[in-house]
């Protein structure tokens, strides 16, 4: 019964039609616009970019995120859908993790269409690929789960954008360090499983403690509206 | 710490009395404790053979980290506290304590720059305790924006509260992924995460000034706490406000 | 089982709203919720509904705390208010179908005219963002009519000024719903503060802010 009641909140963040795809799409241009902006800034000599290409695609994935943070719960906050939503009796971590799982399918999909291309456009062998899609999508999704917790404390806030900006950082870190160092050893073709346990291990953490307190944020900020 | 006690001095008033006895207390024994230990800081104390007059440095650098970690701590559990039994008085000490740690592990970061120039050479150098110290810093400031980011403090106070534990659980995770991060990628470091040796002869001084420092951090979060609960007991006597009075009427 | 409110006490924004009330509310009992703007009736119906805690006092349905977000509540909570919680990129029939959904309730469609009280119909299938406030709203209440659908449910009803910007006619169709409702065994508690008296048997909570003022 929870299964049916998450599947009709998935496809509801799913199949909102154009307007998701199209956050979606900016996203991956925001994505694709680091990722090329950065080698040109860098210079062209292929060693030195080989070795910033992990940290360059990982910052690059974060930064692109942060804009559709901002609007994650605002939406439904404002137009009372959430309230609607306890009074249906439906759970609320139950809405996150569906508005979450939606909002990785639909961009995790770009960006690892997109990295055969970055991989080639940055020197490094296309061996590795399968591994570095592996990494970023697990560490991408610790970090919605992360950024939906930020999303959910600073919905309501004035300059809630900057805001959401001071909180990312420090709680990000862990995750950032360990997927770049993930990326760094399938590029330089070592071993990536100890690094993708850890991923895995920090994501699972988070995807337990992180929507309990989002769904208190978002609680206590339907009870002061 | 005399701040985490809660269930002892639930009540506010009872807890007033209790501070104001305690406060000058804690400000006598640290003053006392600042000259004692100021002294053998500075003069009792032999400098260090490699490092010369500068490791003195570390008799403020050691407490003021040590204050900035303890303090992030109490900041959680009042946090805790405030959310699960929405006390007034864990949310008027997680105030408190948030400018006086973020000072110290500000004072804890630009005392580790200055100690470092002369013995890296540079004023900043990413390591584990350094990089974990900024990243508690930014905690503390993430928990002050969020307290005042909103249009009244209520509605801050709870959302500031979940950073702060969310932050307490984080913060092993970042010093252990800083941690693994540095050795990966600095295989050679002068300080190592165990720090250097400190010899016996440096240890009393330190002891005292962290007993001096302990004090003084004591002192100001019981001095804060205190005005706080007056600004707030002043606020609701100006809030006197007619009671509703509402009638039911009968079945028509 | 009679819903009780023992001694609510409300307070927003260091104001107190509500003073230590009581009162219960049956099966097919109606009360409407008057008083100024400003005087508690949003925060009181939002008490109700669980979005705000009370400052102090509880409310229970028969023994137990009435928790009204609980998946199988023995009571089905239907909040309308301000927001109305409509997808903006749903149809008007989308979103009524989801509703059902939510309920796990067999769908219905909201074309036959004893759910379309409303006359939402010509607008039915249009995107809810392109509708006036008005539609949205007509909407919204017929929302409201796919509970009187569901006859095996027991519903408590919290209506946040649903008669504001409403024509005769939807005023009509508003009074009728509520009877309805009220004939199989629902529990109606509005907010109004249109002085025209609704044609179902209720009583009235009359949130006064003065002391002296007395209420009716």
């Amino acid at each position: 019964m929870m299964m049916t009641l998450f599947w009709l909140l998935f496809k509801g963040e799913v199949g909102k039609g154009w307007p998701v795809i199209a956050d979606a799409l900016s996203q991956a241009a925001f994505f694709i616009m680091i990722a090329v902006l950065f080698p040109l800034a860098v210079g062209p000599a292929p060693d030195r970019l080989a070795e910033l290409a992990g940290a360059l695609i990982w910052i690059a994935a974060l930064l692109s995120a942060i804009p559709a943070f901002d609007r994650l719960f605002i939406e439904d906050m404002r137009s009372g859908w959430c309230e609607q939503l306890l009074s249906y009796g439906t759970p609320l971590w139950l809405y996150i993790y569906a508005k979450l799982a939606g909002w990785f399918v639909l961009s995790i999909l770009p960006l690892i269409g997109i990295l055969p291309f970055l991989s080639i456009m940055m020197g490094l062998s296309l061996a590795s690929l399968p591994v570095l899609a592996l990494s970023l999508s697990v560490g991408v999704f610790a970090m919605l789960l992360l950024g939906g917790l930020a999303a959910g404390l600073s919905m309501g806030a004035r300059r809630s954008a900057m805001l959401l900006s001071v909180l990312i950082l420090p709680l990000m870190l862990p995750v950032l360090i360990f997927g770049v160092m993930a990326v760094e050893a399938s590029i330089a073709g070592q071993p990536a499983w100890p690094h993708i346990k850890l991923l895995l291990a920090l994501c699972l953490f988070f995807a337990v403690i992180c929507p309990p307190a989002t769904q208190f944020a978002l609680k206590s900020a339907i009870e002061e509206r | 710490m005399a701040n985490l006690k809660f269930d002892a001095l639930a009540n506010p008033s009872q807890f007033a009395r209790l501070a104001r006895k305690i406060a000058p207390i804690c400000l006598f024994g640290s003053m006392i404790l600042f000259g004692w230990g100021l002294y053998l800081a500075l003069f009792g104390s032999p400098a260090d053979y490699q490092q010369g007059e500068s490791v003195r440095i570390m008799y403020v650098h050691v407490p003021a980290a040590w204050l900035a970690l303890s303090g992030y701590l109490g900041l959680g559990l009042s946090a805790l506290f405030f959310i699960v039994w929405k006390h007034q008085l864990a949310d008027i000490a997680a105030q408190a304590i948030m400018p006086v740690g973020a000072g110290f592990a500000l004072i804890c970061l630009i005392t580790g720059s200055l100690w470092g120039k002369p013995i890296w050479g540079t004023y900043w150098v990413w390591d584990a305790r350094l990089t974990s110290m900024l990243v508690l810093f930014l905690f503390f400031i993430g928990y002050g924006a969020l307290r005042f980011g909103f249009d009244t403090p209520e509605k801050g106070a709870k959302m500031a509260s979940i950073l702060a534990l969310i932050g307490c659980i984080n913060l092993p995770i970042v010093k252990f992924s800083v941690d693994w991060w540095h050795t990966l990628h600095q295989p050679a470091s002068i300080l190592r995460s165990g720090g250097m040796a400190i010899d016996s002869s440096m240890l009393w001084p330190l002891f005292v000034m962290f007993a001096a420092f302990q004090l003084f951090f004591i002192w100001i979060i019981l001095h804060r706490m205190l005005w706080m609960l007056a600004l707030r007991r002043l606020e609701r006597r100006n809030q006197t406000a007619p009671a509703a009075t509402a009638r039911m009427s009968a079945e028509q | 089982m009679p819903l009780v409110i023992n001694r609510l006490a409300i307070r927003r924004a260091g104001r107190v709203l509500l003073n230590e009330m009581s009162w219960q509310l049956s099966a097919g009992q109606a009360i409407i919720i008057k008083g100024a703007n400003g005087s508690g009736k949003t925060s009181l119906l939002r008490t109700i509904a669980g979005f705000i805690p009370p400052m102090s006092g509880d409310i229970l349905l028969g023994d137990s705390r009435f928790d009204p977000h609980q998946p199988n509540s023995p009571l089905t909570l239907s909040y309308y208010g301000m927001a109305d919680g409509l997808g903006e990129h749903l149809t008007g029939r989308d979103a009524l179908i989801r509703y059902q959904k939510f309920r796990q309730r067999t769908v219905k469609q909201p074309d036959s005219p004893d759910i379309d009280r409303f006359s939402c119909v010509p607008f039915i299938d249009t995107e809810i963002k392109q509708l006036s406030t008005g539609q949205r709203q007509r909407i919204a209440l017929t929302r409201l009519c796919l509970d009187l659908a569901a006859k095996e449910e027991d519903n408590l009803w919290l209506l946040d000024e649903p008669d504001s910007g409403l024509d005769t006619e939807g005023r009509l169709a508003l009074e009728e719903m509520i009877s309805d409702m009220l004939a199989s065994g629902g529990r109606v508690m509005i907010a109004s503060h249109l002085s025209k008296k609704m044609r179902f048997a209720h009583r009235v909570l009359d949130l006064s802010l003065n002391s002296k003022q007395q209420g009716q």
